[in-house]
């Protein structure tokens, strides 16, 4: 009996520590230094980038944080959260991925990645209006003007000088 | 005497590099028509501006210098290296405006590098890059890696110009009879793989459920800079982003094809399927990628275990490897695993990368065939002191027919060689003046002069300004194998003293 | 234009073996590599 409790206390404590217990970290301290948090459960946050790409049991995601991105295989149920991916005009789903970190995945032929445990979409990604420098469109203008009326110029200048009577 | 420059080089020069910056700004539609389909109007604006200004400069040069003659092989020498300089800080115009890039100077490093198929870049936020942007980083891959002026030419130019144009981007031999017809061949073969390799690679992601227009825009990109070795990906992840080896098995057939010379292509695809088996080019390489990668997995010896399984050992070495014997520089590690390397490996990398592929190919470096030559005439040599003095020796090679080797043949693929390594070991001293390292500085230097991309780290935005511009240097020279820019330096030089 | 598209569709049937050859050839570059890798990787393993 007293050993059952043990299990159960050290279960549960486990689990705990499964939960709250990652090494909050960013990306590229995770790839610098890669046999560090071999096997380790991490936490890190950014935004999610690009597309889904699926896999047999699961899918992939890339995640972005200030400086570099990493893979997550994350499982099927945690799909349904994903609501932005970031691009151009994208702002993605800014989360946080609590998950064990490999330096050579078994599973996924030698990958550094992340095995999510758990998705938490700490805000939400929007899509991003389209602002048009006016400066650059204004600048666009005169520049165009400029030159057609140049290229115009050069080119009756250089008729002018290829058929001096005409 | 020797005639020496004058002001008929000039207007010569400047009359073609007219024509060719007319094609080049026609050739920043193509950029256009995908920001509208898109609707990127602020990326659209950016390569109106950029075209515009290929064309008022084109204009302006047409105007000083109207009249068509005849170039001679100096001239065609500097029209080649000059609008290759030039194209790089036009076509950095448009990326400089997205507002990816820290200064002008990282938008011509990339520019260049692009044109170069290096692959090593300074964007910052690649992942929020337009479509229109990133379209075009790819297309300048493309156009670079066949020869920018490849694409003028076949419009442009009359047969004896083209050849003297045509060589001087660094393709020596012609496949066909007529220089314009080569090109036009090149492009045929370019142009049928383009849409064979993108879809493969689109067909490979939409298994993986990616959205239809998303697969094809990945295949379209990865393919133009896979086949052109120059290794940029839509992705700031590069390969790692598709985190699947079959993807990578398409990508490395792609990149060895683009490595083998059009001369090959072009026998096997009239029917001379034999080529690809006694081409004394293509067995070259395949001894050469054999041989460096034996010195990596020695390297490796006794950290075998490191990796899980025989597989993932395979896909890091194998694909690090080909992809900088060939020149790409994909990567499905990340820069700072590269570095950790040992350094027998990173010695294999840098060895296979300093080679490069075949000539007449896309991919960059000593290539091959000079190697093989090089190889060969030892070969003679020995034999030539081991024989009897009053017999004659020769030595043949089979490339597209026997060809025998003789003193010139070998005393060009020497000067060649030695140009490239002088040109290595210079990036490599640079890069250890700002204190990164021999070692390091000289993977990294061969990356940049071999045109690879491979990086263990020291390409970085926050790299010295000096060095930025030395690598520079290093991938405009490497792609247009010394030549033409000896010339360029000889006219500047000349020019000045008068 | 339509000269030329046939033109350029009866060099493809022609070179439609060559095309399918050349995509076999990178293929067995890659598998013989992993061979030869194999050989060493199992040589490495049994000899510690």
């Amino acid at each position: 009996m007293k050993k059952i409790k043990i299990i159960f206390i050290g279960l549960l404590f486990g689990r705990i520590i499964f939960l709250y217990g990652g090494d909050r970290t960013n990306v590229s301290a995770l790839i610098t230094n890669p046999t560090l948090f071999d096997g380790r459960i991490v936490q890190v946050e950014g935004e999610l980038v690009g597309d889904i790409i699926e896999g047999s049991d699961g899918f992939w995601v890339n995640l972005l944080d200030s400086e570099s991105a990493i893979g997550i295989w994350c499982p099927v149920v945690e799909k349904a959260k994903i609501r932005f991916l970031g691009r151009y005009e994208v702002q993605g789903d800014y989360v946080r991925i609590t998950g064990v970190f490999h330096r050579q995945c078994g599973q996924h032929a030698g990958d550094i990645d992340i095995h999510a445990n758990s998705v938490d979409v700490l805000q939400q990604g929007y899509e991003v209006p389209e602002e048009i420098p006016l400066e650059k469109a204004f600048f666009a203008i005169f520049l165009g003007i400029v030159s057609l009326a140049a290229i115009g110029i050069l080119q009756v200048l250089s008729r002018r000088e290829t058929h001096p009577n005409g | 005497m020797i005639p020496d420059f004058s002001k008929d080089d000039i207007t010569v020069v400047s009359h073609h590099i007219g024509k060719i910056f007319i094609a080049f700004g026609m050739v920043q539609i193509i950029p256009i028509f995908i920001g509208l389909i898109c609707g990127e109007i602020s990326a659209v604006i950016d390569f109106f501006i950029s075209i515009i200004a290929c064309f008022a400069f084109a204009s302006i040069l047409l105007y000083f210098s109207p009249y068509l003659q005849e170039i001679n092989w100096r001239q065609g020498m500097i029209i080649v290296s000059l609008s290759w300089l030039l194209a790089m800080f036009f076509s950095a115009l448009p990326l400089f405006l997205s507002g990816h890039y820290g200064c002008y100077l990282d938008a011509c490093f990339e520019s260049m590098s692009a044109y170069a198929t290096t692959g090593l870049v300074l964007v910052q936020d690649l992942d929020h890059m337009s479509y229109a942007h990133n379209i075009w980083r790819h297309l300048m891959c493309f156009l670079g890696g066949q020869g920018i002026i490849l694409v003028a030419l076949v419009f442009f130019f009359r047969g004896g110009d083209a050849l003297r144009i045509y060589v001087g981007e660094a393709r020596d031999d012609k496949i066909l009879p007529n220089s314009i017809t080569t090109a036009k061949f090149i492009w045929m073969v370019s142009l049928t793989y383009l849409v064979i390799g993108s879809l493969m690679l689109a067909t490979v992601l939409l298994f993986h459920k990616v959205s239809l227009p998303r697969a094809l825009f990945h295949g379209i990109c990865i393919f133009m800079a896979g086949w052109d070795t120059a290794g940029f990906a839509p992705q700031s992840l590069n390969i790692i982003y598709y985190h699947c080896p079959f993807f990578e098995l398409i990508t490395i057939i792609i990149i060895l094809l683009g490595a083998t010379s059009f001369g090959v292509h072009y026998a096997v695809w009239t029917g001379k399927f034999s080529e690809l088996r006694e081409d004394f080019e293509v067995k070259v390489l395949m001894s050469t990628i054999f041989f460096t990668y034996f010195i990596v997995l020695v390297g490796f010896s006794g950290q075998a275990s490191l990796f899980s399984d025989a597989f993932s050992f395979f896909r890091t070495t194998f694909y690090q490897l080909i992809s900088g014997h060939t020149g790409v520089g994909y990567n499905n590690i990340y820069s700072s695993e590269l570095a950790n390397w040992p350094e027998l490996a990173l010695f294999g990398v840098i060895v296979a990368m300093g080679i490069g592929g075949c000539t007449n190919s896309t991919a960059g470096g000593i290539k091959v065939f000079r190697i093989g030559l090089l190889y060969k005439s030892i070969k003679r040599e020995v034999r030539r002191l081991a024989y009897p003095e009053s017999s004659y020796i020769k030595e043949f090679f089979h490339h597209q027919r026997e060809i025998s080797i003789d003193d010139t043949m070998v005393k060009t693929a020497m000067i060649i060689t030695v140009c490239y390594i002088l040109l290595y070991l210079s990036g490599a001293v640079v890069a250890s003046f700002f204190g990164y390292g021999f070692f390091n500085g000289l993977f990294e230097s061969v990356s940049a002069a071999a045109n690879v991309g491979l990086s263990v780290g020291i390409t970085s935005p926050s790299m010295p300004a000096f060095l930025k511009v030395w690598y520079i240097i290093e991938m405009w020279t490497g792609r247009l194998e010394f030549f033409a820019i000896f010339i360029l330096i000889r006219f500047f030089v000349k020019t000045v003293k008068r | 234009m339509k000269k030329r598209l046939i033109k350029y569709i009866r060099m493809l049937e022609k070179g439609i073996i060559g095309i399918s050859i050349e995509l076999i050839y990178p293929l067995i570059v890659t598998i013989s590599a992993f061979l030869f890798c194999l050989i060493m990787f199992i040589s490495e393993i049994s000899f510690r």
